[in-house]
């Protein structure tokens, strides 16, 4: 007989610990990732919006999203060395302008990974007025499942997602800046208190 | 208002990222313990891990509308899931458990650097103009029950093909390492308890050639599929751009190792540092080209 | 034989020669390849450069020391095949005219074992039972009663690396074909225009240009309509897309890309404005390419006879060009005729620079290029390969050469039956595969067991597998 085969062990039927440790590793997987399945989801209108806790780059001020509750938010994910968010920036500066006093803010997130200070020189070039905020690890771009820049989610005064829009716009054009106004107009009546969900940060 | 719904590809990575690191645990166990029932949970956990990753391939085709290996995230599940499908053969067959224990590994750690990857490489896209090869005698059987959008050209068979190369290679080389630990135990006359456990170096070596001798074949198929499919694409079937020749690299490397196995001086020990350079030249084909060199392939 | 030749056909040339090309392969994916002097001289340090333009590392796939290696290979593997494809085929498919079984005893699968039937019987047995696994048999009686007897099967997988070996002479010769006898070109036509194809007796003619796009707004597929013109007549015309060429006398036109026209647009949008004593901006007005306009109010008509997407001006020449193919500069070329149809003035409009030149000659009216919408050009491949189908044809055969070399085994097996003093007849049997030995472990002990039935010590297969 040939010795390069091990023994014929397995033709045993294998002991039950091993269908147990199978079974329930099988429940305890599928149960926790189940209960998660809000990470799985994008993030478009509909979706909650994934809170979040990040320094400005003015003094480093934490800002979080909740905080915001009641407001129409203007999220937006950009970067210093993506031209087509560069191009955006001064028309973002007059909607913000134009919508002073109203329950209505700007957060722009830069995901660059140069210091706070080197954005801070970058957007002021601008005269940006409304808050920019530093996502230094990319952390809160990944949680919003961003493929780009820039990308932009209006979130309404509930912490809802009412829009998702990929790429530039020209935020003097009416059209592109409806659902804000509409939102304004027009605020979603309050859901009862939850907690926001966060993205760990 | 719509509510957005769970991508169950994504959902089901997650389940076989945890399926891979438990059985590989196992299967480490069983290597350390030489207990039959640790073996037998990692090949059970194996089987589990593989069945999650082809419902990740199934679903992202449905979500997708496309053959689900388009981009970078969805070609390292059907590469981890080929590794998955080779080894649970290979095991069949030959039955040594402890090489669970370092093929699942890399086939964690190939997970695990899916499982990184920032969200853009996971978005579920639809296919640029390049990538729409389809054949038409398909497109013509499928249009009538309306899937003509599934049919598959030159493209599919050239990624399907390559990846059950890489995956053949890269169970070859965990066999090759195995190989190398190997013959400097059996040179001493000590026992060693880790390292008694693996089969007979000389089982090693054949093991390794046996995968190789099926992902050469289907390196070659890949390759020169992939040149018919540049014909169509680009009006070229061979460019010399990084990729390609990249992957000509590849496949000279583990021509050499054929060779050696049946040089004097060369078979056992150079052989099987041939074929580590050789998954190591695989790992630059398909992550370094697209991130570190310039070329028509960024992909995968 | 010369020291020379054996080097030739060594295995260790092989491997070196092999192993040179990888490494040496490397050099051109990590130098870019097919640039100009002056690109490198950006990008390289000037010791670099002049290493990389002398040792033609630019284009180093076609240069000659890489293809001296290839020819090394060639060489390698002719003298390979001339060295050990005769013998192995003579030796091969030798007619076996006496078996001979003293080889079992140096065999690692071998067996021993009783038999209870009888010898004449058995042999008959033996043959059918080979003949059922696929082997060619020979079984001689031997003197005193006994059997001696050589299965075989598989013999055509030893050939795989000679199948191989020429597939691979036949694609390098395909290649070797296709790049003296074919050609590469590359042409951004616009549409409603024809060109001649070149090496060739017949036109081709953009009749129309289009891009399709998915619901997000990502391109799904640029298409042209491409007209074949031979003799003066429209022959056919072909809708292609990306990976649907078309083809006709050798040469292939693939749509490979599309660009915006640097030097046409589809229309132009112009503004009036007076800037006189009575102040009026005037509604934009659209004008279509070479199209003559009448702005309305005004008593001017205008029309659009150039466009540059990065306008600048050469004051050597004196003459407009455009610095790249990006619209950096747009700028429109507009003829100004007054009310009585007269020209009163040619000039460039720029997009980005609107007060760059003056008011219209003696009024004070200006004129504004306020946008435009570009035209497509398409890009066409254009590829003559007559090596291509020798190329395909190395490729299939090196698949046949593949299955033979790795999937077919040259497995051989011999049996002796011998008559002992006691009149108890032993049964020997030995095998032996060329590669994959575990797998032949197996089947080995799987015939072995068939023949301990067949030859009646086994009561069934069950018995011998437990060992």
């Amino acid at each position: 007989m040939t010795e390069t085969r091990p023994n014929m062990y397995d033709k045993k039927a294998p002991p039950p610990i091993v269908a147990i440790i199978v079974i329930i590793a099988i429940i305890v997987v599928v149960l926790v990732v189940v209960g998660q399945r809000q990470n799985y989801k994008p993030v478009t209108k509909g979706s909650p919006s994934i809170d979040f806790t990040l320094p400005d780059i003015d003094e480093g001020k934490l800002h979080r999203l909740s905080d915001y509750r009641g407001k129409v938010v203007f999220l937006n994910f950009w970067a210093t060395w993506c031209k087509p968010c560069e191009e955006e920036i001064p028309s973002m500066e007059r909607l913000y302008r134009s919508l002073e006093g109203r329950d209505f803010v700007i957060l722009a997130l830069s995901t660059d990974t140069d210091p706070p200070e080197m954005v801070k020189e970058f957007t002021d070039n601008y005269g940006v007025t409304f808050t920019v905020l530093h996502d230094r690890h990319g952390k809160i771009k990944e949680a919003y499942k961003t493929t780009g820049f820039p990308e932009t989610f209006i979130i309404d005064q509930n912490g809802m997602v009412a829009q998702k829009i990929v790429g530039p716009r020209d935020w003097d054009d009416a059209f592109n800046t409806m659902t804000i106004k509409a939102l304004l107009e027009n605020p979603p009546a309050p859901l009862k208190a939850d907690a926001p969900k966060d993205s760990g940060t | 208002m719509d509510q957005p719904k769970v991508i169950m590809s994504l959902m089901f990575f997650t389940m076989s990222l945890a399926f891979y690191f438990l059985a590989t645990a196992f299967y480490i166990g069983y290597w350390l313990t030489r207990k039959d029932w640790m073996g037998q949970a990692g090949t059970s956990l194996t089987y589990v891990a593989g069945f999650s990753m082809t419902m990740i391939l199934i679903f992202r085709a449905v979500e997708s509308g496309h053959a689900p290996f388009s981009n970078l995230y969805e070609s390292m599940v059907l590469f981890i899931w080929a590794v998955t499908i080779g080894y649970l053969w290979m095991e069949r067959k030959y039955k040594f458990k402890v090489l669970g224990a370092f093929v699942m590994t890399v086939a964690s750690l190939a997970m695990v650097s899916a499982w990184l990857l920032p969200f853009r490489f996971k978005n579920i896209e639809p296919l640029n103009p390049a990538l729409q090869s389809k054949w038409n005698f398909l497109v013509k059987i499928l249009e009538p029950l309306g899937l003509e959008k599934y049919a598959i050209g030159w493209l599919d068979f050239h990624v399907f093909a390559t990846f059950i190369g890489y995956a053949a290679f890269a169970i070859s080389f965990a066999v090759a390492i195995m190989y190398i630990i190997k013959i400097r135990y059996e040179a001493r006359s000590k026992k060693s308890f880790l390292f008694d456990s693996f089969p007979p170096s000389k089982v090693l070596d054949e093991l390794s050639y046996i995968t190789i001798a099926w992902g050469f074949p289907f390196l070659t198929v890949g390759i020169v599929t992939g040149a018919i499919w540049a014909n169509y694409a680009w009006g070229t079937y061979w460019s010399w751009d990084p990729k390609e020749t990249w992957s000509l690299i590849t496949w000279l490397v583990y021509a050499a190792y054929l060779h050696a196995r049946v040089t004097r001086g060369w078979r056992g020990k150079k052989a099987a540092y041939i074929s580590i350079a050789g998954f190591l030249a695989v790992i630059f084909l398909y992550w370094g080209v697209s991130f570190i060199l310039p070329g028509l392939h960024a992909y995968a | 034989m010369s020291s020379l030749w054996k080097l030739l056909y060594s295995l260790k040339f092989t491997i070196f020669v092999i192993m040179t090309i990888a490494l040496v392969s490397i050099i051109g994916t990590v130098v870019e390849q097919g640039r100009d002097a002056a690109w490198y001289a950006m990008e390289y340090s000037d010791r670099w450069v002049d290493i990389i333009l002398k040792l033609k590392l630019d284009d180093m796939y076609h240069s000659p020391w890489f293809t001296g290696l290839l020819i090394l290979l060639v060489v390698n593997i002719i003298a390979c095949t001339i060295e050990r494809f005769p013998p192995k085929w003579r030796v091969l498919l030798r007619k076996v005219d006496k078996v001979d079984t003293g080889i079992i005893d140096k065999l690692s699968h071998r067996d021993t074992f009783n038999l209870n039937k009888n010898t004449s019987e058995f042999k008959s047995t033996l043959i059918a039972l080979f003949t059922k696994r696929g082997y060619k048999v020979k079984a001689d009686d031997v003197s005193g009663g006994g059997i001696a007897l050589y299965a075989w099967r598989g013999i055509i997988g030893r050939f795989g690396s000679d199948v191989t070996h020429v597939s691979l002479l036949l694609i390098l010769l395909g290649a070797i074909i296709g790049s003296f006898a074919g050609y590469k070109d590359f042409k951004a036509v616009y549409v409603d225009t024809s060109f001649s194809v070149p090496d060739s007796d017949f036109e081709i003619r953009l009749d129309k240009f289009w891009i399709e796009y998915y619901d997000t707004g990502q391109i799904r597929q640029y298409n042209s309509n491409l007209t074949v013109i031979e003799d003066g007549k429209d022959l056919f015309t072909k809708h292609i897309w990306v990976n649907e060429p078309l083809f006709y006398k050798g040469i292939r036109f693939y749509q490979s890309s599309y660009g915006k026209a640097w030097d046409r647009v589809a229309e132009a949008e112009l503004t009036l404005a007076s800037k006189g004593v009575t102040k009026k901006i005037y509604e934009p007005i659209v004008i279509k390419w070479d199209e003559l306009t009448s702005i309305p109010g005004s008593p001017y008509s205008v029309r659009m006879i150039g466009y540059l997407a990065d306008f600048a001006y050469d004051y050597q020449n004196e003459n407009f060009y455009t610095k790249s193919g990006d619209p950096n500069n747009p700028a429109a070329n507009i003829v100004v005729y007054d009310s009585s149809g007269e020209q009163i003035a040619t000039t460039w409009l720029l997009l980005n620079h609107p007060d760059l030149l003056g008011p219209i000659p003696g009024t004070t009216d200006h004129l504004y290029l306020t946008g435009y919408r570009p035209t497509h050009y398409s890009g066409l491949s254009i590829n003559k390969d007559p090596g291509t189908n020798i190329v395909w044809l190395g490729s299939t055969i090196m698949g046949i050469g593949f299955i033979f070399a790795f999937f077919i085994y040259h497995k051989r097996i011999w049996l002796s039956v011998e008559v002992q003093e006691d009149g108890i007849n032993t049964v020997k049997v030995g095998g032996i595969i060329n590669k994959n030995q575990l797998s032949f472990d197996k089947e080995f002990d799987g015939l072995v067991a068939q023949l301990k039935l067949e030859a009646g010590v086994a009561e069934t297969l069950q018995d011998n597998e437990e060992d």
